[in-house]
């Protein structure tokens, strides 16, 4: 007769669809305002600074989106580790857990960028900050990769077994 | 405060976060682990083995040295009311971008090679 192992509840385990789904609809919204947003810092490098207003509304809108991404993430991880990473992904698919490693380290960094950029955002003047404003431009142009690196490896580890 | 202060404490914050984050990867860190599988906490280099996550304590202890430097080096500028010179700012923020570059480029191919 066969019997049923016990299977640990972990935090938040039974709304881990629920959360996934409203982190990957914040990833979402984050990558298309983090977009636009680079795409208008990039001109500025060239002396174009038409979209100021809209390009710091992206800022605001990306930050929200980002925290709560980053939030919603961090809720589901314990959920992630045990049932996809320790009994999946570290069997079977050894890259998959080093991808999402990358994924990890790259968003954690990436909040402590968010903070300074959204805090450069409230003060610089594009047209007369040019010291700052390389600085800026990097930061957005950083986020913006890092930000699509995390959507798609994450859409790409959900594909083959998600919490 | 001048406003070219506040870009150089964001330079700094910056830089100290992602220094810390490097050395706290790459040298024996007392840092708060996660047991998902206990749901509880421990504090420490060498904690309890099994399952284990240190992602969060590495992020928070990132935080608290850039907070601890940052809110330290605004004390200062508030008291000595020095102008930030130019060629300051400059290197900071070189030093700030050259860091992120490098983190970022350190952890990818650290994990690809393990791939």
């Amino acid at each position: 007769m066969l019997q049923a192992t016990a299977q640990p509840v972990l935090f938040l385990q039974p709304q881990g669809k629920l959360l996934l789904l409203a982190h990957a609809l914040m990833a979402i919204l984050l990558l298309g305002s983090m977009t636009h947003n680079c795409l208008i810092t990039l001109r500025y490098l060239g002396g174009h600074f038409a979209k100021i207003r809209l390009e710091k509304l992206y800022v605001k809108v990306a930050f929200v989106a980002y925290l709560l991404s980053f939030g919603l993430g961090s809720l589901i991880y314990p959920n992630y580790r045990y049932h996809v990473r320790a009994r999946y992904f570290d069997q079977t698919m050894p890259w998959a857990s080093q991808l999402f490693d990358i994924k990890e380290h790259w968003t954690g960094i990436g909040l402590a960028l968010f903070i300074v950029f959204f805090l450069f955002s409230l003060i610089l003047n594009p047209k007369e900050d040019r010291t700052p404003l390389f600085v800026y431009v990097f930061l957005s142009l950083s986020l913006t990769l890092i930000v699509w690196f995390a959507l798609i490896s994450g859409l790409l580890l959900s594909s083959y077994r998600s919490v | 405060m001048q406003r070219e202060n506040y870009f150089l404490l964001g330079s700094l914050a910056l830089f100290s976060f992602c220094l810390s984050y490097f050395l706290s990867e790459v040298f024996p860190t007392p840092l708060w682990w996660y047991y998902p599988l206990d749901q509880h906490w421990e504090y420490g280099v060498l904690t309890t083995p099994g399952l284990r996550m240190g992602w969060y304590g590495k992020v928070l202890f990132s935080f608290e040295v850039s907070l601890a430097i940052s809110t330290l080096s605004f004390c200062l500028v508030k008291l000595t009311r020095r102008q930030t010179s130019a060629s300051l700012l400059q290197g900071l923020n070189l030093a700030a971008m050259s860091i992120t570059v490098f983190i970022l480029y350190y952890f990818a191919r650290t994990l690809i090679a393990r791939m």
